[in-house]
């Protein structure tokens, strides 16, 4: 045919005339053909066939009104939280904050927290004793909870779950490190088995275990509430390890726990729909589908919300403010976080590692001026990790003089040709800021400052050579989420064996948090902390200058007992409270 | 661009060894000259040196030879690609593991989970092992994406796909018409207007016009989705025709805006040429002269920029998926190179590599049958 | 072309050789076709204040892009800041007018390397031939079978955003056009006549590339890189929405259009992104218009 064509083409003459026209409309045909063809592509792809139309009018049933057996409409909540998460479930991939609240929909611990962040609330425990020397503790386990594949939750469960967590090797944990099993008596002897239990662990009987710890820890109990703690069903992970585990339809698709969603759907990027769970021991919650919006850009959030197209929306860009006031749906919550933004040194720096230098940095920025012009005085200005009562014992508050900096740089002799390279990791756009006033600030007063963008890879990659390099991560600036949940959290980066992107190189620090941990009598709980204080004041390794408040978007039609906690990622405990009143 | 093609023709076999393709051809004359010249004379002169006889046989040994060197080309890309993502400071592992994390593991922790991942041989060694497997089949498990490569590029590659046919055949129309509009009505205000409007999208940043399409369609109007690709918890295809509109409108609107530019002078160039004159003046009515000589000596630079676009059938989407939520092989592309995800990168290198030689070589079959006096070779 | 001399010839009043001749005629006549085309006398004139803007932007915003205000964050125009300060409290009208140093710098850089690699390919492809130039024909193919935008991802992904290389991975990305330009007036260029006559007189073979292949060149090269000056300008736009571009504290138009992002920048607070917008549609415009002037001076049977 093809060459018939082009045969019969020769000839410009009008006879040629059809065959330009079928020409054409083989080219127009193919087009459309190729449109055509890519609808089976398509429905093979994202979309899957049209969905029965029973699934609609299950919702409205239709006219007979027999006033007792009403049906009202399902009640759906459509919910976002900025940030990326794991994209798969279980409490070995919790990465991010997002995680956490996908997590406690899902899945239960031993023990929750109560909304004001100290209390511990009974979950799948009931009862439970701390023995005096904090190395021991009893749970007494709630009766008639049921998985979601229907087995029956008992000690054996949390035994196998602490047993699994063990044998995975601790490099596997893409995220958090559930650090508290780690702790318990046995776990260690665990690595590379295919099954067992820590010895630690003793199921005395089917609703009661006890649990005992290599070393007393006095705020063992409050860390269980993370989600890494989270309780599975002891057949799931039978004889699996690691690499057949992550690829498990647990962890990518079909969770199992005991909490009050089940997870219906998961597109990818997309959304996650999940249905409520009708025996949940709580009771059935009161909001039938909760769909958790995935992957939503910057861009796309207010359009959403002037659409009506989201109910709750979390961390939010406060800068949305002004935009959010005008919609008559929504309310703006500001939450006070437990969180903190914080500047962090190296002190075996050959520069920084002079504690008047740091000490320089921090008297030459203006916090107050930075609160009140960026961050629109959301937040509060801190001298002290937010955990810690600020006001107790007098402390440098490092309020912003200059003068007072470009003193204590003379007196350490600082070499001020040198030119100091701060790390930024790229995209976080409140890091950007700051660098660049810190950049300006640290300029006022005579230092060279070269600003280092780095992609997560690359600045990833930073992290090998840090500890090679001395003059790699100088001063770097983060975030913690979990500063202010209590004095006792301590970070890795003060173990003064293992450097971190920044580094804490003398050991008092972490011998005083190894003693807050296991400390119970509070009077000598105060004796210590205001040591750490002190320490933490003068040598300075690391600085909180403010108090995170992060910005959030709730329609008016949320109720129940819906709340955002502090730390935000446990704000999910409680969803089997919440209500979500009809569309008018 | 035809006029090169002649004096290449001309001047004989020894320019024809070297096979380049009519449309890359025309992709850099297009580029260097945007427009076709012409050259009506030519036109004769090539019709008279060029009918040799065994045509079907030379067809066949050119298209050979193509799809020769086109895996040669694949090759190549891969190769080049590989090699510098390999050589790239920081890897899959790195991505992986959070810095909190991987500061908790131990440098023999790490080192045995590099190992694992088989990141740490040398980059030969890992390309060779790459290679072996691709060819059997297998593309290898995408660390950023929890599955295997080519399950995911089975569904990326529908999404995007579909996005960008309904584009082109939206955007060819579009542009084709309103260009050959603005050449019929030359020098009026409807030219004017036509024609200086593409000039301004041109100009405009993408994801700005992205987002104005969301702010006044999709949110004032509440006519249309904001984003993604379904409705929550509705897979219907109507749903997902729904969510395309804009998108593709987007998509459709920048090709149109290149496409009516071309159109409009290459459809002027011809219509103002010889042989239409000639045409005329034989007494062949002006309608019959437009659409069948001049749309046709025309649809060969349209076929040269409709061709110039196909590749992005596969990713040349990036920024309007990724505003409009749309998972497509852009935004695909951009998270597996943000992760270091070798095997997916390469996945995505694969996939489109061959699409754009097929394409191409549709293209170039295209314009034989749209021109009957160019040659595959 | 003959024609032409003939009919040129009279007019000019010095004797010079055939070659010479040629040249001359042909860059006064281009010049001429050039000038008669309205729109790109404008361009012409819109770019050189941009150009201007970019060197004096020292003078014109002494401050410096850089200089942080604090106290005034998100300011509308006025009080001393002639287009308002952006969401960091930085003066918008310096980082639009050193803005447009960065941008002309990866435009203009961008396609001067582009050119550099693609030209020289071309050349060797061209003059060369045989293995040499399949073997680069295959390598520039590579480069072509993978989308400008993916390969740039790619590309910045390994190396990490910075204004160097942004314009070193925006050139890598487009180099083949101009190789496969080069490359194809090469090879017509090199059987015609007036070359082969050359040869025949004992012209050696850089005085053939410089006197006779780079003039012939200039045409269509001069085309492809004043769209590729827009072109790149518009890519750097498009990186830093994907936050691959050039990262403050240097600004770019492109950079400073992705504030946009924030819906309260796009909604309430358009000073901070409109203007590089417009320099951004600006600059396009002015060098699309450039181009099509010089393609037209370049082929006098091309058509708007």
């Amino acid at each position: 045919m093809y060459l018939a064509l082009i045969e019969l083409d020769r000839d410009t003459s009008p006879k040629g005339l059809s065959m330009q026209k079928l020409f054409r409309r083989v080219l127009v045909l193919g087009l459309i053909s190729s449109l055509a063809l890519s609808i089976p592509l398509t429905t093979s792809a994202g979309a899957s066939s049209k969905k029965p139309a029973d699934k609609k009018t299950a919702t409205k049933k239709p006219a007979a009104k027999k006033p007792a057996a009403k049906k009202a409409a399902p009640t759906v909540l459509r919910m976002l939280r900025m940030g990326d998460w794991s994209n798969a479930f279980g409490p070995s991939r919790n990465s991010s904050g997002t995680d956490h609240i996908i997590n406690f929909m899902i899945f239960d611990n031993l023990v929750k927290i109560a909304p004001d962040e100290k209390t511990i609330l009974p979950a799948l425990a009931t009862k439970w004793t701390v023995s005096k020397d904090a190395k021991k503790i009893t749970f007494e386990l709630r009766k008639g909870v049921k998985f979601h594949d229907g087995s029956t939750f008992d000690a054996t469960d949390v035994a196998e779950t602490i047993g699994f967590n063990c044998r995975i090797n601790a490099w596997n944990y893409i995220g958090y490190r559930p650090q508290l099993w780690e702790a318990v008596v046995g776990c260690a002897d665990l690595k590379d088995k295919k099954e067992g239990v820590p010895s630690g662990v003793k199921v005395n009987d089917p609703y009661n275990i006890e649990i005992n710890i290599a070393s007393a820890d006095a705020q063992w109990l409050r860390g269980l509430t993370d989600a890494v703690y989270s309780i599975i069903p002891s057949e799931v992970h039978k004889g699996q390890e690691f690499k057949t585990w992550k690829d498990s339809d647990f962890v990518l698709a079909e969770p199992i726990g005991t909490g009050p969603y089940t997870v219906k759907k998961f597109k990818r990027y997309q959304y996650l729909e999940l249905a409520a769970n009708p025996n949940y021991y709580g009771g059935k919650p009161k909001i039938d589908t909760v769909f958790m919006l995935l992957a939503v850009p910057e861009t796309n959030v207010l359009p959403l919300l002037q659409k009506g197209e989201v109910d709750i929306a979390i961390d939010v860009n406060p800068t949305l403010e002004d935009q959010v006031d005008k919609l008559a749906d929504y309310k703006s919550v500001w939450n006070n976080t437990t969180g903190a933004r914080y500047f962090q040194f190296r002190n075996d720096h050959p520069t920084f590692g002079d504690k008047r230098v740091r000490q320089a940095v921090l008297f030459a920025f203006d916090y107050r001026s930075y609160l009140k012009n960026v961050l629109k005085n959301r937040g509060g200005i801190r001298w002290m990790f937010p955990a810690f009562d600020q006001n107790r014992i007098p402390l440098e508050k490092y309020e912003y003089n200059p003068d007072k900096a470009k003193a204590l740089l003379k007196a350490s002799g600082v070499d001020l040709n040198k030119e100091y390279k701060i790390n930024v990791l790229a995209g976080d756009s409140g890091d950007a800021t700051m660098s660049v006033a810190m950049k300006q600030a640290l300029e006022a007063v005579g230092m060279k400052v070269k600003l280092n963008v780095l992609e997560v890879a690359a600045w990833a990659a930073e992290t090998r050579i840090a500890k090679a390099d001395k003059d790699t991560w100088a001063l770097t600036f983060n975030s913690g989420g979990s500063l202010g949940l209590g004095t006792a959290r301590g970070f890795s980066v003060f173990d003064c064996k293992t450097p971190l992107f920044s580094y804490y190189s003398k050991c008092d620090i972490p011998e005083l948090y190894a003693k807050l941990r296991v400390e119970t009598d509070p009077d000598e709980i105060v004796k210590i902390e205001n040591d750490l204080m002190k320490v933490l004041n003068d040598e300075v390794p690391f600085y909180t200058p403010w108090l995170r408040q992060t910005y959030n978007v709730v329609s008016k039609r949320v109720g129940g007992n819906f709340e955002l906690y502090p730390n935000d990622r446990d704000s999910s405990m409680g969803i089997a409270g919440w209500t979500i009143a009809p569309k008018k | 661009m035809i006029a090169i093609r002649a004096w290449e023709l001309l001047a004989g076999p020894s320019l024809r060894r070297s096979s380049s393709s009519f449309i890359r051809q025309g992709r850099d004359a297009l580029s260097a000259s945007s427009l076709p010249v012409a050259t009506t004379e030519s036109f004769y002169k090539i019709k008279l040196e060029l009918y040799p006889s065994s045509r079907g046989f030379e067809l066949l040994s050119t298209l050979v030879r193509r799809i020769g060197s086109s895996i040669v080309v694949i090759l190549v890309t891969l190769t080049l690609i590989f090699v510098g993502l390999a050589l790239a400071p920081g890897d899959e592992l790195d991505t992986l593991l959070t810095p909190e994390a991987a500061a908790q593991l131990s440098p023999e922790d790490i080192a045995e989970k590099r190992a694992e991942l088989g990141l740490d041989k040398p980059v030969p060694v890992r390309y060779a092992i790459w290679m072996s497997k691709t060819l059997s089949g297998d593309l290898g498990y995408s660390t950023s994406e929890d599955a295997n490569v080519s399950e995911v590029l089975k569904t990326y590659v529908g999404n995007t796909a579909i996005l960008i046919f309904a584009a082109l055949f939206l955007g060819v129309i579009l542009g084709v018409l309103f260009g050959i509009l603005a050449a019929l009505k030359e020098n009026t205000w409807i030219d004017y207007v036509v024609g200086s409007i593409p000039i301004f999208i041109a100009g405009v940043p993408g994801f700005i016009l992205s987002l104005g399409f969301i702010y006044f369609i999709s949110v004032k109007l509440n006519a249309l989705p904001a984003g993604g690709m379904h409705s929550l918890d509705d897979d219907s295809f109507l749903d997902l025709l729904k969510h395309m509109i804009l998108p593709v409108s987007v998509l459709a609107l920048v090709l149109a805006a290149q496409l009516v530019r071309y159109t409009r002078a290459s459809m002027l160039e011809v219509l103002n040429s010889e042989f239409i004159i000639a045409a005329k003046s034989k007494g062949i009515s002006s309608r019959r002269v437009t659409f069948n000589h001049a749309f046709k000596a025309a649809l060969v630079p349209i076929i040269s920029v409709i061709g110039l676009h196909l590749p992005e059938i596969i990713a040349g989407a990036v920024i309007t998926e990724t505003v409009f939520r749309w998972e497509g092989m852009g935004t695909l592309a951009v998270r597996a190179a943000g992760g270091r995800d070798v095997p997916m990168v390469m996945g995505i290198v694969v996939v489109v590599a061959i699409t754009v030689v097929i394409t191409n070589l549709i293209t170039d079959i295209a314009y034989t049958i749209a021109d009957p006096r160019v040659r595959l070779g | 072309m003959q024609i032409r001399e003939c009919a040129l010839a009279k007019n000019k009043k010095n004797s010079v050789t055939a070659g010479e001749v040629v040249y001359k005629t042909n860059f006064q006549e281009a010049l001429e076709r050039f000038k008669s085309y309205r729109l790109a006398l404008v361009g012409s004139f819109v770019f050189s204040l941009i150009f201007l803007m970019a060197i004096f932007a020292n003078v014109l915003a002494p401050q410096g892009p850089e200089y942080i205000d604090f106290e005034a964050v998100r300011q509308p125009p006025g009080n001393g800041h002639l287009l308002g300060t952006d969401n960091v409290g930085r003066d918008v009208w310096a980082r639009v007018a050193f803005g447009a140093r960065t941008s002309l710098t990866v435009g203009v850089g961008a396609v001067v390397v582009a050119l550099a690699i693609g030209v020289t390919v071309g050349l060797l492809s061209g003059f060369m031939g045989k293995w040499v130039d399949t073997i680069l024909m295959r390598i520039t193919d590579a480069f072509m079978s993978v989308p400008a935008l993916i390969l740039i991802i790619i590309f910045i992904a390994i190396v990490g955003p910075s204004l160097l290389n942004v314009i070193l991975v925006i050139a890598l990305a487009t180099w083949p056009t101009s190789a496969r330009v080069v490359r194809g007036q090469v090879l017509t260029l090199r059987e015609q006549e007036f070359i082969t006559a050359a040869r025949v007189v004992g012209v050696r073979t850089p005085k053939i590339l410089t006197s006779h292949i780079f003039p012939n060149l200039l045409g269509p090269l001069s085309v492809v890189a004043t769209f590729g000056v827009a072109g790149a300008i518009l890519t750097e736009a498009g990186l830093s929405f994907l936050g691959l571009g050039v990262r403050p504290p240097i600004s770019s138009w492109g950079q400073m259009v992705n504030l946009a992002q924030e819906s309260q920048i796009l909604l309430a607070e358009q000073w901070i992104f409109l203007p590089s917008g417009i320099m951004i549609v600006l600059t396009v415009l002015s060098v699309n218009f450039i181009g099509d002037g010089l393609r037209k001076a370049v082929d006098p049977k091309s058509v708007r």
